[in-house]
């Protein structure tokens, strides 16, 4: 299998899409959510852009990080510099976003606390700074709650369960393998809409097409694919 | 209009519209649709295979700005945001040459920006190398920028 393939599904290129917004025009709502069940592949998604969009920073935030971490790490990304005090780092986060208009993806935003978030807040209003935050369901509760967070997303992108079409594509991509149609319905339905489960059932039905010398994929294998023998 | 070619006319369109139909274009290129749309349809179907465009519904299309970052920016951006990663990894996430990656990867370690994280075994059954970033900060601030 190669392991070297990027899909370009359809919830990667809405993503794509409302980064693009986001960077493009300045509507003083600048923040956006990108909410998705695990597996969904929010977090790929997001490191494929963070690569390929030099507009876009980068923050993973960790369930360790205080308050002042956070604005820290945020400090650092659009800077390069971690002042230790929070007021340093604030002036460096003013001054970045004042020289180039940039996108900050914060990633796992739904560990975030609420002040954590009303932090992010005030970013976006005194700065003026695109935020994109990604998360699990959980973090659009954390949001709706606070309806001074919830008046300013300008956005809403849910990672829907992966299409069929976008697992045909994978198979042919990445197997070098063409499923038909109700086969690729068979797989779409044991892998839940799981992007995950997806590769690890075409590394499978690789490895049983390798073990038993048969060239192309057939019903039989991807029962067995769909059954996790 | 930009491009001399029929194809460049349609790429100077479709960059023009961002998201379009066939029939889009072809208004754009013939208000009076003297144009067949199947020259057209073919010329998007070559575009989408070489990724300039992409299918976001059927028949409906956008145009994939191309990226505006070197592609040594975007490999090293790569591996930051992955920290630890395969040369597979960083050829998904930045669309970079097998060959150029494999380079990059070979220099970066000579200079000691990155080492070896052990090895981990791919689904074809194959050993591959697994790289670490030793300094994360230097490196960003050194190659990400």
């Amino acid at each position: 299998m190669r392991e070297d393939v990027f899909i370009s599904t359809q919830n990667f290129q809405k993503f794509q899409g409302l980064v693009d917004d986001v960077l493009g025009t300045s509507l003083g709502v600048e923040i956006a959510v990108v909410l998705g069940a695990y597996g969904r592949g929010k977090t790929r998604a997001a490191q494929r852009i963070i690569s390929m969009n030099g507009g876009t920073v980068y923050v993973y935030y960790e369930p360790r990080m205080s308050l002042a971490g956070l604005v820290r790490e945020i400090a650092f990304a659009l800077g390069g510099v971690r002042p230790r005090s929070s007021d340093a780092c604030v002036e460096v986060i003013k001054e970045e976003l004042s020289i180039r208009r940039r996108a900050v993806l914060v990633d796992e935003a739904d560990q975030m606390s609420v002040s954590q978030l009303n932090q992010l807040r005030a970013f976006h209003d005194l700065h003026r700074a695109p935020l994109v935050l990604i998360g699990e369901d959980a973090l659009w509760r954390k949001i709706a709650r606070e309806g001074r967070v919830a008046s300013r997303v300008r956005q809403v992108l849910r990672f829907e369960p992966i299409t069929q079409a976008d697992l045909v594509v994978f198979y042919r991509q990445a197997v070098d393998q063409a499923v038909t149609p109700a086969q690729a319905a068979q797989l779409l339905r044991a892998a839940k809409g799981d992007f995950r489960s997806v590769v690890v059932g075409a590394a499978r039905a690789e490895r049983i097409m390798r073990a038993s010398g048969i060239k192309d994929i057939t019903d039989d294998i991807v029962k067995a694919v769909c059954d996790g023998r | 209009m930009a491009g001399k070619s029929f194809a460049g006319k349609v790429r100077a369109a479709a960059q023009k519209l961002k998201e379009f139909t066939v029939g889009d274009i072809v208004d754009a290129l013939s208000p009076k649709k003297y144009l067949r749309p199947d020259k057209v349809d073919w010329t998007l179907r070559d575009m989408l295979k070489r990724g300039e465009i992409d299918r976001i519904a059927p028949g409906v299309y956008r145009y994939a700005q191309p990226p505006d970052v070197p592609v040594a920016t975007r490999a090293c951006r790569a591996m930051h945001v992955k920290g630890s990663f395969t040369a597979s990894d960083i050829v998904m996430l930045s669309d970079a040459e097998r060959s150029y990656v494999n380079t990059l990867i070979r220099g970066l370690l000579a200079a000691g920006h990155l080492e070896h994280g052990g090895v981990t075994r791919a689904g074809s059954g194959k050993n591959i190398n697994v790289f670490r970033i030793v300094h994360r900060d230097r490196f960003y601030l050194e190659h990400c920028r």
